[in-house]
């Protein structure tokens, strides 16, 4: 088989990896990571399906802006890092 | 400013407890507010009805619903295998999809005037699907204001934290010095790409979605590390409803204009140009700008209501 | 080319104008606007239902200059015209009957996003009325998903954003599958236009190949737009969702949105499958079987809730059980049975949702049915309304839901067999069980004796409300004329299923 037929399944066994994970992690902040990271991914696998227009759209937007508006979430929430748990265990 | 760095460095909060306490006029104190917000969520947890409803949920039921929803995942995921393993390969030639597609990839520079036959098929050849999906960003636009942006209901409600939302508004990363730097740097480039895929959607891949992601992400980030008040003083609310109100009407009313034309068998005097060049492909070149700026400004638009519930800040 | 062949695409562009343009303007301009905009809208529709129905073809428009398996085309005919005629109205009587608690409900300034919102949720309405495209059709479910939510967020209480946090979930859900069928559909047909795909479908069902992808994708697409639409197992999501909802919203997501989904899966299978092949396929029986369980499963948890407006949500997942057995049985009469139904459906469920809160507003602004005793002599215009819709759900002749009832016998008169059997007895089953709850509450609002209200009442300001009135009587009327001229619209509509492939 050739090396992009070996490198997609690769990517693909990585993505569903990272699809699973993100149901088995216990921290939210860890969670976004990880779909940030599946995003990129994706947008390899446009790129190596020959798709540029989604490949750019998926990068901004997916492993970008989408990732950015989770985070901001997240600290809204007071889950984002140790600081804010103890704040809100403080708080609550 | 050496000092204010110092401070965050050190994670110290005083800075923000000084602007909260000066800030603060008429409202009780934050140890007020906690004490009022436990005493009711505490009648709220321990009411007898919920306590029923928390003894209801028995371990068996729970353990079910794992099990029914690992099933049904793996049952979806049965039948695509099965459907997909039905269909032709990729790379492989599909009979049935010969006729439409021969059309787009040998003619579709001649009738669209565009390079990128991608380009082409959404904004010429399939333009009432492209029409509906802007109108998708900006109703998720919409939505979002509904819910975010503040007003007397928002701001009202008891089990808020008052205290947080106002350390949220004021907790501004522009002090930050790798931010800066970095976004000295990297905040023209980004602008400078996005522009550039904007205008050569027709040439080369690109379009309007992708730029206007991409000079959102690069608005987010001007943002990031040069704080609200400088991107206030051009991105008013006012200037980024005139923007996505007049970008969408004219995308409106030209692909109509184009659709009546073209329905009616009449003809759309407008020109293709010669391909290749940057203003050719009819109506391709306006439709992308027009595009790109809603999504640059519905990116930000939805950065600015998730961080302070506003669009240029008031 | 006459005129009358553009409407449908003005229909479109300006309901997606308007709903750019409301976010402009100022709250009670943006409602001014919306209720001209939709009355234009309704004697637009009402030429091209005229224009079909004297001219006997559908036409089909081409957006664009390029022709059809290449460009995008929309469709009107009869059934389409008279289905987004009946939205039009429901819509135009939701906005002006409910806009009372609309002003209370909602912040002021965001009266004129509500406003856009509900522009762009007629316009989807609209492009899945006209569309003859499968994927525009995606493309519009997706404007739908999204308006139905904002429209249930704009009342900012606690309840109603839950509410839309799990009917998004459930609806990204729905849509996922549709979309991820409408793939599968493509990649087997090459076409994304509905008259061509059907051909290739007959020819690959000929030839007997590609038979298991093709039924599954049907399957996978029926369970998405089932999803949304509150087919059996998947309608739990709508008690809460309608249940707090302001008035307007509640109206227009239980009336129009479910059934322009339906409405969706019906062009598919008419025009995309094909009846012959609907029929052999398994999925049609599945259907029917899900639609029965519907009828009796939502009608047994009407019963045991306590609360009206849940009561009326689970009465609408046993008439949309109505609805997707009329779908399964497969032949004509019971398609003509279903959209009857959708007709019937839409002005009752709409009006019920209108004068719900009224009643519970002079009850101490309370759901419950002990609180709601007597409440019909408190309002008595909402009480007499509210009777008249129970009435028609129930079965009573000269109303519309007598006429659906037996247009479903009629159906399965014709279909025979065993199938005969199994709706006669649902049919006879879920009335008795309508009657049970519906009866009762129509009794509790006009009994004074034991109520326990602890609440302070409100008596409704002196003199009759004419924008409630209106509204209501509106829909009271047609919800009769489809009662006593049921023959009309009957006849309409199997014109309409004539041309409609």
């Amino acid at each position: 088989m050739a090396v992009t037929e070996i490198f997609k399944i690769l990517i693909m066994i990585v993505m569903i990896v990272c699809a699973i994970a993100t149901n088995l992690t216990k921290k939210l902040l860890t969670t976004v990571i990880i779909f940030m990271s599946y995003s990129s991914l994706m947008c390899i696998l446009w790129v190596l399906l020959e798709s540029p227009d989604l490949a750019i759209t998926e990068a901004a937007v997916g492993a970008g802006v989408s990732t950015i508006l989770f985070l901001v979430t997240l600290k809204k929430l007071g889950q984002l890092d140790e600081r804010d748990a103890e704040e809100e265990a403080g708080h609550e | 400013m050496n000092e204010k760095f110092l401070k965050w460095l050190d994670g110290d909060d005083a800075y923000f407890d000084q602007v909260l306490d000066s800030s603060m006029e008429g409202v009780p104190s934050r140890e007020t507010l906690k004490a009022e917000r436990r005493a009711i969520t505490n009648a709220i947890v321990h009411s007898p009805r919920s306590r029923r409803a928390v003894a209801a949920g028995s371990r068996t039921l729970r353990y079910l619903y794992y099990v029914v929803a690992v099933l049904s995942a793996v049952i979806l995921i049965g039948v695509l295998l099965y459907c997909v393993s039905g269909l032709p390969r990729y790379g492989q030639e599909n009979v049935r999809a010969d006729e439409v597609v021969e059309r787009y990839v040998e003619h579709g520079l001649e009738e669209t005037g565009a390079v990128n036959v991608v380009a082409g098929m959404i904004l010429d050849y399939r333009a009432f699907d492209t029409l509906g999906e802007s109108h998708v960003l900006f109703t998720a636009l919409i939505c979002v204001m509904i819910l975010l942006r503040r007003d007397r209901k928002n701001m009202d409600s008891r089990l808020e934290d008052y205290y947080r939302v106002v350390q949220d508004r004021y907790f501004d990363t522009s002090g930050d010095e790798i931010l800066q730097g970095v976004g000295l740097i990297l905040v023209p480039c980004i602008f400078l790409f996005g522009i550039y895929i904007l205008l050569n959607g027709h040439l080369s891949p690109g379009g309007g979605f992708s730029g206007g992601a991409v000079m959102g992400a690069g608005m987010i980030i001007f943002c990031s590390a040069c704080g609200f008040e400088r991107v206030d003083r051009f991105f008013t609310l006012k200037l980024s409803s005139w923007i996505t109100f007049a970008a969408l009407s004219f995308y409106s009313f030209a692909k109509g204009y184009v659709f009546i034309t073209g329905a009616n068998h009449l003809e759309n005097h407008i020109p293709k140009g010669t391909p290749g060049a940057i203003l050719s492909a009819g109506l391709i070149l306006p439709l992308d700008i027009a595009v790109g700026i809603v999504v640059a400004c519905t990116m930000f638009g939805f950065y600015s209501l998730f961080r302070r519930g506003s669009i240029g800040g008031n | 080319m006459p005129f009358v062949w553009n409407f449908p695409l003005f229909t479109i562009v300006l309901c997606l104008f308007s709903g750019v343009l409301c976010m402009m303007l100022r709250g009670r301009t943006a409602r001014n606007y919306t209720i001209v905009l939709e009355a234009v809208l309704i004697v637009m529709v009402s030429a091209v239902l005229w224009y079909t129905y004297t001219a006997g073809s559908a036409f089909t428009y081409s957006m664009g200059e390029f022709p059809a398996p290449w460009g995008n085309e929309i469709r009107a005919g009869c059934l389409e015209a008279l289905i987004a005629l009946a939205f039009l109205i429901v819509m135009l009587c939701s906005v002006i009957g409910g806009w009372r608690f609309t002003a209370l409900d909602i912040d002021e300034s965001k009266i004129n996003l509500y406003f856009s919102i509900l522009n762009l949720m007629t316009a989807a309405l609209m492009a899945m009325a006209w569309t003859n495209d499968i994927f525009t059709g995606y493309v519009f479910v997706e404007i739908l998903t999204l308006t139905s939510c904002g429209v249930l967020i704009a009342r900012e209480i606690g309840r109603t954003t839950l509410a839309a946090v799990r009917y998004m979930i459930l609806n990204l859900l729905g849509s996922g599958l549709f979309l991820l069928g409408v793939v599968l559909l493509y990649d087997l047909t090459g076409n994304l236009l509905m008259v061509p795909m059907h051909e290739a479908i007959e020819e690959l069902w000929a030839a007997g190949q590609g038979i298991a992808p093709l039924t599954l994708a049907m399957g996978i697409i029926t369970i998405g737009l089932g999803i949304k639409s509150g087919l059996f197992p998947f309608h739990y999501w709508m008690p809460d969702t309608y249940g707090m909802a302001t008035p307007t919203s509640g109206a227009v997501l239980s009336s129009l949105v479910s059934k322009s989904y339906i409405f969706l899966l019906i062009k598919i299978v008419w025009r995309v499958v094909g009846l012959d092949i609907w029929r052999e396929m398994p999925v049609a029986r599945i259907l029917f079987v899900l639609g029965i369980c519907g009828m009796v499963a939502g009608s047994m948890s009407a019963i045991r809730v306590n609360n009206i407006n849940s009561m009326v949500a689970f009465s609408s997942a046993a008439q949309i059980g109505y609805i997707y057995m009329g779908i399964g049985l497969g032949g004509p009469a019971g398609f003509t049975a279903a959209i009857f139904h959708i007709l019937g459906h839409a002005v009752t469920k709409s009006l019920l949702f209108l004068t719900t809160p009224r009643l519970a507003e002079v009850s101490g602004d309370s759901l419950r049915f002990k609180d709601l005793q007597g409440s019909g002599y408190r309002a008595p215009e909402s009480g007499a309304f509210f009777m008249l819709a129970a009435l028609s759900m129930i079965g009573i002749p000269i109303f519309a839901g007598f006429s659906s009832k037996i247009l479903f016998g009629i159906a399965a008169a014709d279909e025979g067999g065993w199938r005969f059997f199994v709706i006669m007895l649902a049919l006879a089953f879920s009335t008795l069980l309508n009657i049970l709850y519906f009866l009762r509450t129509v009794i509790r609002i006009y009994t004074e004796r034991g109520s326990t209200l602890t609440r302070p009442v409100i008596d409704m300001p002196g003199g009759v409300k004419w924008d409630y009135v209106l509204p209501a009587a509106v829909l009271t009327l047609a919800n009769l004329f489809l009662g006593l001229f049921s023959w009309a619209a009957v006849d309409v509509i199997e014109k309409g299923l004539g041309m409609f492939f």
